[in-house]
């Protein structure tokens, strides 16, 4: 049977989405607190220059994939009128149920919300004007598929955006953030989320991801054009932006 | 000036917090703020490279990449703004070419009338955000400095009062 990674480890295809939800379950109540810790709180800059840089119009159709906690929809869904609309959808129920819930705590009634696999989703053709998977596409098995998909489901002149973390450019950079991402990483999710395996999974898998030339060429071959990225923080998070021709 | 992409966010995420905070002092903040739901305007001020577009929410404003979409937009430079608050002096800053408007004037004007109807203390607001409230202060000095004045001449005027008073019975 066919082997993929899940952090550096090889398994089955069927397993690997298991296994990244089994994550995703187990961090899922102390996310956020992580996020800044691990970011050093830089992860709400990263989001926030996504969303200013989205170009979403009052009146899009907006579906954030991966929205886990929903950082980009509730940055999103103010900017939207009562004629636009954004969708948060996930793969994992706890992250989504999560989301939701601030979403309502904020006031954001009108959102929709979906339980997906971004390699098969429940969306028409042609059915946004904008996406964003942020943090999300590492996690895939079959991250092609999943670009596919999001090209499928994107409007024409509609735009894909995708963070995520990415090949660090500097050199001295890299080596101190492979030592924290392998050291200090797994122990902060043990001290604060009791769950030391998954922290190193996510430093792993960010290791496993594609790196900025070769996720773009994945956007080209997906369908999308004038793909371009954006790195951050010296490529420790780049911004890919492709759209669907008209 | 051109800032790394993440200074420039952490900017405007800092001015947009501070607007956010200036506008939410009108007490009829929500109503005011509603008639431009939805209604975005990009800035442009030459003097320090500022461009950004600014999106108005039923709620709250925001600031968004200056490649975002805009009814309108304004290119100007900081010393001009001022004369946002005026109806003719914005008429004469457009007229001697301070003000470059592009695109549907009538959303420009609607942001202008929005502006001019705030009922916002500016003085009170600048000795809030200012480390050292030198505005409060300056006000402050005004304001005792005019009541000072103020007894004085009462006083004066009592004294004179009870003078001519007492002068007129006396004699």
């Amino acid at each position: 049977m066919a082997k993929i990674d899940f952090g550096f480890q090889q398994v089955d295809w069927a397993e690997k989405a298991q296994r990244v939800k089994g994550v995703f379950d187990s961090v899922a109540p102390k996310y956020d607190l992580m996020n800044d810790l691990m970011s050093l709180g830089i992860h709400r800059l990263w989001k926030r220059h996504a969303i200013d840089t989205l170009g979403v119009l009052p009146h899009h159709q907006v579906l954030d994939l991966a929205s886990g906690t929903g950082d980009l929809a509730l940055r999103i869904a103010p900017l939207l009128n009562h004629n636009g609309k954004i969708t948060l959808s996930d793969i994992n129920e706890a992250m989504l149920t999560i989301g939701k819930n601030r979403m309502l705590d904020a006031g954001h009634l009108t959102a929709e919300y979906a339980v997906a696999n971004a390699e098969s989703l429940p969306f028409a053709d042609n059915s946004f004007d904008r996406i964003t998977m942020a943090f999300g596409l590492r996690n895939v098995t079959d991250k092609q598929q999943a670009l596919n998909e999001l090209h499928r489901v994107l409007k024409p002149n509609g735009m894909l955006m995708v963070v995520e973390f990415s090949k660090v450019t500097d050199p001295l950079l890299a080596k101190s953030y492979d030592w924290y991402s392998f050291n200090v990483l797994p122990q902060l999710g043990q001290v604060i989320a009791n769950d030391k395996d998954s922290y190193r999974y996510l430093a792993e898998s960010i290791r496993m991801h594609p790196d900025q030339e070769t996720l773009a060429d994945m956007f080209r071959q997906a369908g999308m054009q004038r793909v371009s990225y954006e790195n951050l923080t010296a490529g420790v998070v780049a911004i890919h932006k492709g759209w669907k021709a008209a | 000036m051109k800032l790394p992409p993440l200074l420039t966010t952490l900017s405007n995420a800092a001015l947009e917090a501070k607007l956010r905070f200036v506008i939410q002092q009108d007490p009829f903040w929500r109503e005011q703020l509603a008639q431009l739901d939805g209604v975005r305007c990009k800035i442009i001020l030459t003097d320090i490279g500022f461009k950004r577009v600014i999106q108005f929410g039923p709620n709250n404003l925001h600031l968004l990449a200056p490649f975002t979409d805009a009814e309108v937009s304004l290119t100007t430079r900081c010393i001009h703004l001022a004369k946002l608050g005026d109806a003719q002096q914005t008429q004469a800053a457009i007229d001697e070419g301070h003000f470059f408007i592009q695109g549907d004037s009538a959303v420009f004007t609607r942001i202008t009338n929005y502006y001019r109807n705030l009922d916002i203390d500016w003085q009170h607001q600048l000795a809030q955000v200012l480390p050292n409230p030198l505005p409060y202060h300056i006000s402050s000095a005004a304001t005792l400095s005019t009541t000072a004045i103020k007894q004085t001449l009462n006083k004066l005027q009592q004294s004179y009062q009870f003078w001519v008073h007492n002068e007129h019975h006396g004699q």
